[in-house]
């Protein structure tokens, strides 16, 4: 059994319904603090829905989502990304007109601030926020990859798309989350460029041991190597649950993915 | 030794440039003027091919003051090449109140990527309200002009309230409706003077001396109208220093971030509502003081000053020029003010040109003359990019 202490995201029968269509029919889910989580399943079978239910983007037709023991849904995106989730998207939305550094930096905005009043009678404070800031986001950035740090004053729409995804989950660190969703990140990546996404990730696990992260693949060989516990959705529910080992096992994962017969 | 010739190569192409802007204002026949503009096209296209200079000229815009300060010089100089021809001094200072305007819509069309067309209409409301209270109330332009600040920033928060629940052409559609209900209402009211507008508007009052008169200081007399055009550059100083204030601070890049890609805007915890409210406050606060400049300006206000085809010319300085970079939309302001008062003989051809450069500009440069720039920090790293 799992222990009694608060789980730090916990979903309760939700049920996401567009029109006639559940998209997501009974799911109950959880995640505990510093645990790695794979959510698997076939195109379509929800697991994006819920990132975005979760986020807000969404919301619950029925059940209820806790967030630290304390209920999340029907909140808005940005009062959800304040309590500390914060996610990246399968099809990376930088804000592509802005240069890689501003997108880590903008990544920080729910850190403290200095009020824009400042720059009426004291610009040099704003610039020194943002100077502070500039070099915390390098540092994010290099530990990642140094080339990114070259290419920090590149606009986001001049990368290619894995760099994209490398920029995508530094602005989501900059924001110091404590629950992480990671939505296909090595989708469109070689398995030399998803080795090295991996390992980025896991070095990301020493640096921040308490961070949760739920993260979508469809390469078995990443869910296998870094998720400690894997869940799979078909059909908006959720089919089975346990380590990658008894997922690999059971019969209906391997209908849904491979089909009957 | 090198910083210096650097300075000095960047305070020379400052001079080549206003010298060129002087004659193509001082040549009075069309076809001299269109030979001159070809001549200066080609030139500019060799320099820039001139890698060697035009890193001489970069390096020197980095020393602090050094663009800056030969800038303002000349700039105050400028109306002395037109004493005997007074009337460029006045088309000058429309483009540079033009200029405020457009620093205002900047915040919404550049920083924040919301297309607004009743920036026209706001300058008006600012120059009514000044107009209004002026002539009927006998109040100083002072007043009047902080009256009008609170009134188009009232009325920018009107026009931005919609902005909750549009978003792009729904919302510029928006917007070109309040320009339609400002531009008829104030036509049809009677204490706005309707059709016949507002005569008589005072010329300001700086410390008890008023701007009608000249001003003697030694033996140079500077005329009212010179004077009135320092005024103007001293608000847009002030304006200058505001937006690019905002741009470099968090409502700037907080703002930029709305229009790129607001649902990751606010899956970061930004709430777009204020932010967006704000550009339209600020923006309209700028067309309220280019509104109330040009009313005491030119005296007389009617509802023609604040028509449709003002929100267009707006609109296009912008796209022109270059959305979201604050020197590119006023360089937009004055090419699109000075341009067509210098071929006055095509006067009823104004629209069709504004039209062909909005046309050929969203076509060829969608991204204006002077595209938006990256914000560079002062950081140890990574000055090899770019």
């Amino acid at each position: 059994m799992e222990t009694n202490a608060i789980k730090l995201l916990e979903a309760k029968d939700i049920v996401v319904q567009f029109g006639g269509l559940k998209a997501i029919n009974g799911v109950n889910l959880f995640v505990n603090r510093g645990e790695i989580l794979g959510l698997i399943g076939p195109n379509g079978s929800g697991k994006t829905t819920f990132f975005n239910v979760v986020t807000g983007i969404y919301t619950v037709t029925q059940g209820d989502i806790l967030f630290q023991g304390k209920s999340i849904s029907g909140k808005k995106p940005q009062e959800i990304a304040r309590l500390g989730i914060v996610r990246t998207f399968q099809n990376s939305r930088l804000w592509f007109d802005l240069s890689v550094l501003d997108n880590v930096i903008l990544g920080m905005y729910m850190r403290p601030r200095p009020s824009s009043l400042l720059t009426l009678y004291n610009f040099k404070k704003i610039k020194e926020d943002f100077r502070k800031k500039a070099e915390e986001a390098l540092a994010i950035l290099s530990t990642f990859n140094e080339e990114l740090v070259t290419n920090c004053y590149r606009r986001a729409s001049e990368l290619a798309l894995v760099d994209r995804r490398r920029v995508e989950i530094c602005r989501a660190l900059a924001a110091n989350p404590q629950l992480l969703l990671l939505d296909e990140p090595s989708a469109g990546m070689d398995p030399a460029e998803t080795n090295q996404l991996m390992e980025d990730i896991k070095k990301l696990k020493q640096t921040k041991e308490d961070i949760g992260i739920i993260i979508i693949e469809h390469d078995m060989s990443v869910i296998s190597s870094i998720a400690q516990r894997v869940v799979v959705f078909n059909f908006g529910k959720k089919i089975a649950e346990g380590n990658f080992k008894e997922i690999q096992a059971n019969e209906e994962v391997r209908e849904a993915y491979l089909g009957k017969g | 030794m090198k910083k210096h010739s650097n300075v000095l190569y960047s305070i020379l192409f400052e001079i080549a440039i206003l010298a060129v802007f002087i004659v193509f204002l001082k040549i009075e026949s069309l076809i001299l003027n269109l030979i001159f503009l070809v001549v200066v096209a080609v030139g500019t296209y060799l320099l820039l091919k001139k890698t060697t200079i035009m890193a001489k000229l970069r390096a020197g815009s980095q020393t602090k003051g050094a663009v800056l300060f030969p800038l303002v010089v000349l700039t105050l100089i400028v109306p002395f090449f037109f004493l005997e021809n007074i009337y460029i001094v006045h088309v000058l200072t429309l483009a540079l109140i033009f200029a405020i305007a457009v620093l205002g819509l900047n915040f919404q069309i550049g920083s924040a990527g919301m297309v607004n067309f009743a920036q026209g209409t706001l300058m008006g409301i600012g120059a009514y309200t000044s107009a209004l209270l002026c002539t009927h109330f006998g109040v100083s332009f002072w007043v009047g002009l902080l009256a009008a600040i609170a009134v188009s920033a009232f009325f920018g928060l009107i026009l931005g309230l919609p902005t909750l629940k549009t978003k792009e052409y729904h919302l510029s559609l928006v917007t070109i409706a309040f320009a339609y209900v400002g531009y008829l209402l104030i036509l049809n009211m009677s204490w706005t003077g309707g059709p016949d507008g507002i005569a008589g508007i005072p010329k300001p009052k700086i410390f008890g001396f008023s701007l009608v008169n000249s001003l003697k200081i030694g033996g140079i007399v500077i005329s009212g109208t010179i004077l009135y055009y320092y005024l103007v550059i001293v608000f847009l100083g002030i304006g200058i220093i505001l937006a690019r204030r905002i741009h470099y601070s968090w409502l700037g890049i907080t703002w930029n971030a709305i229009r790129d890609d607001d649902i990751a805007a606010q899956c970061y915890g930004i709430r777009p509502t204020p932010y967006k409210l704000l550009s339209f406050v600020l923006g309209s606060i700028f067309a309220g003081v280019a509104g109330v400049l040009y009313a005491h300006f030119v005296g007389f206000i009617s509802t023609e000053s604040m028509a449709f085809s003002i929100d267009l010319l707006l609109v296009s300085m912008v796209i022109l020029g270059g959305m979201d970079n604050i020197y590119g939309v006023m360089i937009g302001a004055f090419l699109l003010i000075l341009i067509p008062e210098k071929f006055r003989s095509f006067e009823d051809f104004r629209l069709l040109f504004y039209g062909i450069v909005l046309v050929l500009m969203l076509i060829f440069r969608p991204q204006g003359l002077f595209p938006k720039r990256v914000r560079i920090y002062d950081i140890e790293r990574g000055k090899h990019g770019n």
